[in-house]
């Protein structure tokens, strides 16, 4: 399944060339370290390929859930909507931030969910 | 149409306007790849989780959508048991891995979990099956309601695979697996209230608890 997503997210950062990628987890109610792992994962392969990532949407449960179990955010940026992600990704490119040599707005968002 | 699909029917019409109750059983079927017309008891689990969020949309509150589960489940009688028996389900796919864990969470509901723990028993139950599922191929999970004495829920997984050779290393935290099993099992230590691991050659069997308060 993760390996499924990294093919499209790369693919669509490449076809697109994309400033930014937002991963919206709203709709996701369980993160385990699969999930986890896979998140760091395609943020860092975002980032090979010049792209800030932005994590929005965790659930109020998931957050603690993700806490208690010892996960770490490492390197990620994360916040409360998918709003405010896109407006992240504006200013970082606007900045001429990483990734963004030629500043263009944001616009690959790849809907991922694991129920 | 199949004796078990009509019982399916008669629970479903005491909670829903009549002509979406068919709807929702031939969309459920047609996800989990069962036959309506030639249902048998193993099938009703998985349709069961198909349909599930899409009954969460037309039945409220959250009580007469336990009682509607509870009723359905009942009818699969081996797999989805009320709250006085083990619901046990084999992992042998992904899939599985999520049927595993929605029930482990249906059961949170049930005993009255308040807060994050269904999640946090959730989560759980997707960390073992998925340890299960890659590690050993096949195996089960056995989720229990515990209701004599501390009110809780124990969460059994159950494998034939080759064991965890380096346990000690694992657990420690220090070793990480390409796949990411190191964590999985001390994520699990750290949301239970008690861990218990027996592993072999023979296979292995992770035993967890987490208790209401």
């Amino acid at each position: 399944m993760l390996a499924w997503l990294k093919d499209d997210v790369t693919r669509e950062i490449d076809k697109r060339g994309a400033a930014g990628l937002i991963l919206d987890l709203s709709g996701v109610d369980i993160v385990d370290s699969y999930v986890t792992r896979g998140i760091h994962d395609l943020a860092g392969i975002g980032r090979w390929m010049g792209v800030k990532t932005v994590v929005c949407g965790i659930r109020p449960a998931v957050a603690i859930t993700l806490v208690d179990m010892g996960m770490r955010l490492e390197g990620i940026v994360t916040v409360t909507s998918l709003e405010r992600a896109v407006a992240v990704l504006a200013r970082a490119a606007a900045e001429g931030g990483q990734g963004a040599d030629e500043p263009s707005p944001p616009e690959a968002a790849v809907e991922g969910s694991t129920t | 149409v199949s004796p078990l699909t009509g019982q399916l029917t008669t629970v479903l019409d005491d909670y829903l306007p009549g002509p979406i109750v068919g709807t929702i059983l031939e969309s459920g079927a047609s996800r989990a790849k069962v036959d309506l017309r030639r249902l048998r008891a193993e099938d009703i689990s998985p349709l069961l989780f198909e349909i599930h969020r899409t009954l969460r949309l037309f039945v409220s509150p959250a009580t007469r959508m336990e009682e509607c589960m509870r009723r359905l489940r009942a009818i699969g009688g081996v797999r989805g048991g009320p709250v006085e028996g083990v619901v046990v389900v084999a992992v042998e796919s992904e899939a599985d891995i999520v049927v595993a864990r929605s029930l482990a969470r249906d059961c949170c509901y049930e005993l009255r979990f308040g807060s994050a723990l269904p999640t946090k028993v959730a989560t759980v139950v997707s960390e073992l099956a998925r340890n299960v599922f890659q590690y050993a191929g096949r195996g089960k999970i056995e989720i229990r309601p515990l209701t004599t004495g501390r009110v809780g829920i124990e969460i059994v997984a159950k494998d034939e695979g080759k064991g965890i050779g380096n346990l000690e290393e694992v657990l420690s935290g220090k070793y990480r697996s390409k796949r990411g099993m190191g964590m999985g099992l001390v994520a699990t230590k750290r949301l239970m209230d008690s861990f218990d691991i027996a592993t072999s050659p023979a296979g292995t069997t992770v035993t967890v608890r987490k208790y209401r308060e």
